[in-house]
């Protein structure tokens, strides 16, 4: 079956149509050619009968008959070429026609030339006797001379008549007439009657011939119908000859039009040539792997890519059925879909597992296309992108939108989901659930101090000992930052929950190693149940909360449920957690200072700076509220260097008023001492404002010295090196070790106000004051009691041998403007 | 004065001799004139079998039969005599009426003749067919045996009976002594009288027709080639005959009325130019007639 496109038709439409007129043109072209040979063949036979025409004008000369012969034979064959089937074929009924009469006109030409031979033959040998009969009677000397006379004068005109030249008959006649009476009278004049007897015969004959050529000739009109036949063909050649040029033409337009269509195509095919070495570099180059396979599935072309995804090479591929590929995890009914659909010769389009040839598996999102060529499907093309990086992708994209990057817990929203769709399970079932929310205590201290990758650390490993006491059905997941969420689901008793706060507090006893540091770390734990403290999950995770906070505020390292009277503090809590920001910036901080003396000549020797807080809202909120709460939130940190300036400042102007005085005290919260570069920050504080270190005491908090010692004792020195005085604030309420109290690169010891308050009626409190400023006198610290309220307080401590105190007797603390008019009073 | 105007202007005299010699050489196709040679000697051309071509052809005796008339099959006689068939090649046309225009059509007219060989094509192509003949025609002739082959196979054998080299032919030739002084007289006698208007050229006649009995009435059964026109004008026009070998080819004239040359020189002389001759000039030109008999064919010499 051959298939033959548009172009292909109109070429071999053009072929035969070329073939056509080639044929017609070669027999035209004979038809030239034989012209020139029948053109020939008439001169020559118009030849021919000028010579017989010649040869019947010569009527005097011998002619020797064989050429006359010769030249009919001749004239005779060339009629018989003239005549062939082959020439009436190619110049048609005309010229038989003019043929026939030509035929016609020869026929009476050789008869007429056949009777001119057998009368001339005879009449010139009578003539010619004639002449010798006469010549005779002339030399004959018994002839008369009228005899003589007349015969001369009758073998002239016999010979002229002969000839042809126009002579009187009558003459002759008479001539004869008068011969004649001659030879009747004298009888036996045998040369004469010889001579009689010629004349009158020939005179007959040559009459009688006369008038059968005149009757003969009129048929033999051989020249004109030559003539007539000449004519024709030139008529015909004529017309072949524009015919030739016609087709000639007609070829040459044919060829213009071919060459332009073949031009046209040219550059189609130019085109389409660029356009496939286009397609074929964008398939060579394509990031898809493209797969090219005949009907019957066979691969017939695959491209670079596709080796290098599937680690089959070309030679391993072409021949083969793409199921090479297969890797069985696709279940059967898509590939009978794909099948069924490209059968009926649509594009099928999908994903695939497939398996390389090392056996590992990809992904690949791929078309296949049915190509058609004509009416029936020639090829399939296969067009995959792997997809294996996406689909990986897009599995760790749905894994980290309900999962925590860094511990790998569920998320929040997660665990929302989970405890909505409980909540429901829980509602069917009438059971019960229990949410515990966890955070970690002062974790944002660790992180702000020791870095963020210890805080991640950290998280990761209480993560995971979380997981520890957690059953298979509990869920366990990380809500931000240092807080974590479990679902105890189904939750029997309420027993169990008490049970595992307990065991994971009791987990977290022991200290957390991570790279660097052992951390010890307490977790906070609110608890809310379902039913019993909220139906929905956002009411239960507030109440959680709220139950969490409630245990931060019983000194953390604890658990507490829900209870609703809890709710209001922790409001208050997260209130001024707020407005801390805005308050260092809104100057709502500001100092006050109150004066250490001397006990015994009552002399302005130090100040303490106290921070006080101003706002328009929540009035005036007491330092041992806001404190503790910046210290979780790591607010101090900020808050700390501002008083540690504005305190600078405010000593040198008082300095100026007070020749006594001798050091500002401030206090530093443990979170700073924690910070690393707590120590350089206020080394460059000083020297901006221009004061000496040791012009500063920095109060510090029994408790952080004993809950970190070996930290608290380097920083100290360093402190100390520094030429900063050390003072230990609130002393004798921690448990202190006086061991260690006496490592301890320490100046001065403040009494805390407790022991101060039952100095005058609590015999342990004397007791205590007594020891510690004994202890501080061997030790070479410095003694300050703090809340001296009354002239005997003063007195007792006085007597006791304590060298400095602080207290509202003495004066209040006051604010900045106020305590410079002190100062100047008492200077006064 | 008159005279010698006269003379000029029928100038009788020849620049080149009226006769011309015949030629040595013919070219012929070898394979036809053995095949035509085979046929012109068999007798089964005939009815009965008994007559073939040379039956009144003897190429070994002048060509002809030497008999007034021939005889048939069945033993019938003719009504005219046989022409020689030596040199008819190059009679202008065959037959006395000159009803052939050549040897070919000459050699169809006896075969079918009934009073001659009596047969018909029709009978004898189908018994040629049964012979050898067979093998023999086709392969010569595409078409095989017809009317046609047999007779061009014929006329191509025919075409070699020719009789070059005769003493007249040597004479014209240059070979000054090939003829007597008497026959070169009698040559001379023959041109002057007027016989070599009719008889010249290459077969010393053989090339017109003209009328029997020119002069006067000469009793003629057969009419010439008004059998053949049906014209008035064609009555007892005769073909002029060859006078080669007519020294051999008696008795003469169409009906074979003379046995002698001498007589039949006499006749001519009377009949058709109406003069008068002397015995010495028939005798000079019987003498010339002589020389015109040529070298018998090759094949005959084989």
């Amino acid at each position: 079956m051959f298939h033959f496109d548009r172009i292909s038709k109109l070429l071999l439409f053009f072929a035969l149509f070329i073939l056509l007129l080639f044929s017609y043109l070669i027999q035209v072209n004979n038809s030239i050619k034989e012209y020139d040979l029948y053109q020939s063949t008439l001169t020559e036979i118009k030849l021919l009968n000028k010579s017989f025409d010649n040869f019947l004008l010569k009527r005097a000369t011998f002619v020797n008959y064989d050429s006359i012969n010769r030249d009919m034979l001749k004239f005779q064959k060339k009629i018989d070429f003239l005549d062939s089937s082959y020439s009436l074929a190619l110049y048609g009924e005309e010229y038989k026609l003019h043929l026939e009469n030509l035929k016609k006109s020869f026929a009476a030409k050789e008869n007429f030339i056949e009777n001119f031979k057998s009368n001339r033959a005879t009449l010139l040998n009578s003539i010619h006797y004639v002449f010798e009969l006469n010549q005779a009677l002339q030399e004959d000397s018994f002839q008369k001379k009228n005899t003589q006379n007349i015969a001369i004068n009758q073998t002239l005109l016999l010979t002229k008549y002969y000839i042809n030249s126009y002579i009187d008959l009558k003459i002759i006649e008479n001539n004869q007439h008068i011969l004649e009476q001659i030879a009747q009278e004298e009888n036996n004049n045998s040369i004469l009657e010889l001579f009689l007897m010629h004349t009158s015969r020939n005179v007959e004959r040559i009459r009688s011939y006369n008038l059968t050529a005149k009757l003969l000739y009129k048929e033999a009109y051989v020249h004109e119908n030559i003539i007539k036949i000449h004519d024709l063909l030139n008529e015909n050649y004529q017309k072949n000859m524009s015919l030739q040029q016609s087709i000639t033409t007609l070829f040459f337009a044919l060829a213009l039009i071919i060459l332009y269509i073949l031009y046209l195509m040219y550059k189609r095919s130019l085109s389409i040539k660029e356009e496939l070495l286009g397609y074929k570099s964008a398939v060579e180059n394509s990031d898809n792997s493209i797969v090219m396979t005949d009907v019957d599935k066979n691969i017939t072309y695959v491209n670079d890519i596709f080796e290098k995804e599937t680690g089959y090479t070309k030679e391993e591929l072409l021949g083969k059925n793409p199921r090479i590929l297969k890797s069985g995890e696709m279940p059967q009914e898509m590939y009978n879909e794909l099948n069924a659909k490209l059968d009926k010769g649509e594009k099928w389009e999908g994903e695939f597992i497939n398996m390389r040839k090392d056996k590992s598996l990809y992904y690949e999102k791929a078309s296949i296309i049915p190509i058609f060529v004509g009416q029936s499907i020639k090829y399939y093309l296969a067009i995959k992108l792997n997809i294996t990086n996406y689909i990986e992708q897009r599995e760790k994209m749905q894994f980290l939108a309900l999962h925590d990057a860094l511990t790998t817990l569920p998320n929040r929203l997660n665990i929302e989901r989970e405890i909505q769709k409980k909540i429901e399970v829980a509602k069917e079932n009438s059971s019960m659930l229990a949410i515990l929310f966890i955070d970690l205590d002062r974790f944002k201290i660790i992180n702000d101090t020791l870095g963020h990758d210890i805080g991640d650390e950290l998280l990761i490993k209480t993560a995971q000992r979380l997981k520890k006491v957690l059953r298979e059905s509990d869920k366990l997941a990380r809500l931000g930052g240092d807080e974590f969420l479990i679902l105890l689901d189904p939750l029997e008793d309420r027993a169990r929950v008490t049970t595992l706060c307990e065991s994971i507090i009791r987990l977290f006893s022991e200290p957390i190693k991570t790279k660097k540091h052992e951390l010890n770390i307490t977790l906070s734990i609110g608890v809310s149940l379902y039913p019993n403290d909220a139906l929905e999950y956002q009411a239960l995770l507030k109440h959680a909360d709220i139950a969490m906070y409630q245990a931060k505020n019983s000194g953390k390292n604890t658990f507490r449920y829900y209870q609703k009277e809890l709710s209001y503090d922790i409001q208050d809590r997260l209130n001024i957690e707020q407005a801390f920001s805005s308050a260092l910036a809104n100057n709502q901080f500001f100092l006050t200072y109150q004066p250490k003396y001397t006990l015994d000549s009552r002399e302005v020797v130090g100040l303490e700076a106290l921070v006080r807080w101003k706002n328009s809202d929540l009035d005036m909120i007491t330092p041992d509220r806001f404190i503790p709460i910046a210290e979780d939130t790591g607010f101090i940190l900020e808050l700390g260097l501002f008083i540690f300036k504005e305190a600078c400042e405010a000593f040198l102007l008082f300095k100026k008023e007070s020749t006594s005085l001798e050091s500002i005290s401030i206090n530093i919260s443990a979170v700073q001492l924690y910070q690393e570069n707590f120590l350089s920050e206020i080394v460059a504080i000083t020297k901006e404002v221009n004061i000496a270190p040791h012009s500063i005491t920095l109060e510090i908090t029994e408790t952080y010295i004993m809950k970190n010692i070996m930290h608290s004792m380097r920083v100290l020195e360093e402190l100390q090196a520094l030429g900063f005085s050390i003072s230990i604030d609130d002393f004798g309420t921690g448990h202190s070790s006086l061991n260690y109290l006496q490592k301890f690169p320490i100046n001065e010891l403040k009494i805390d106000k407790s022991f101060i308050d039952g100095v005058l009626d609590n015999p342990n409190d004397i007791a205590i004051t007594e020891v510690i400023i004994n202890l501080s006198k061997s030790l070479n610290y410095i003694n300050v009691a703090e809340g001296i309220e009354s002239q005997e307080q003063e007195d007792f401590l006085r007597e006791s041998g304590c060298a400095l105190g602080q207290g509202y007797y003495f004066c209040m603390p006051k604010e900045r403007e106020e305590l410079l008019s002190f100062l100047q009073n008492r200077a006064n | 004065m008159k005279k010698i105007l006269l003379l000029l202007l029928l100038a009788l005299e020849l620049s080149s001799e009226p006769i011309t010699a015949l030629p040595q050489k013919i070219t012929i196709d070898a394979k036809k004139m053995h095949l035509g040679e085979e046929l012109f000697f068999d007798t089964l051309l005939s009815r009965d079998n008994t007559i073939s071509c040379a039956s009144c052809h003897d190429i070994e005796n002048g060509g002809d039969d030497n008999l007034k008339f021939s005889f048939g099959i069945d033993a019938q006689e003719g009504d005219i005599n046989a022409p020689t068939v030596l040199n008819a090649v190059y009679n202008f046309r065959q037959f006395w009426s000159g009803s052939a225009k050549d040897l070919a059509e000459q050699a169809k007219g006896p075969i079918e003749n009934p009073i001659e060989m009596g047969h018909t094509f029709e009978a004898l192509i189908p018994l040629l067919y049964k012979t050898p003949y067979k093998e023999k025609f086709e392969a010569i002739y595409e078409e095989g045996i017809t009317e046609d082959t047999i007779a061009d196979a014929i006329a191509e054998f025919e075409k070699t009976l020719t009789t070059p080299n005769s003493p007249f032919d040597r004479y014209i030739n240059g070979e000054k002594d090939a003829i007597t002084q008497e026959q070169k007289d009698g040559y001379s006698i023959f041109k002057s009288k007027g016989c070599i208007a009719c008889h010249h050229g290459i077969n010393v006649g053989g090339n017109l027709y003209n009328k029997f009995g020119l002069m006067k009435d000469v009793q003629s059964k057969r009419l010439g080639r008004y059998e053949v026109t049906k014209s008035e004008a064609d009555k007892y026009f005769f073909k002029v005959p060859t006078l080669r070998n007519i020294a051999l080819t008696a008795p003469y004239l169409h009906d074979g009325r003379f046995e002698t040359l001498d007589e039949t020189v006499k006749f001519m002389s009377h009949f058709q130019l109406g003069r008068t001759i002397t015995q010495e000039e028939v005798d000079k030109i019987v003498d010339f007639l002589h020389s015109l008999s040529g070298k018998k064919p090759i094949i005959v010499e084989k």
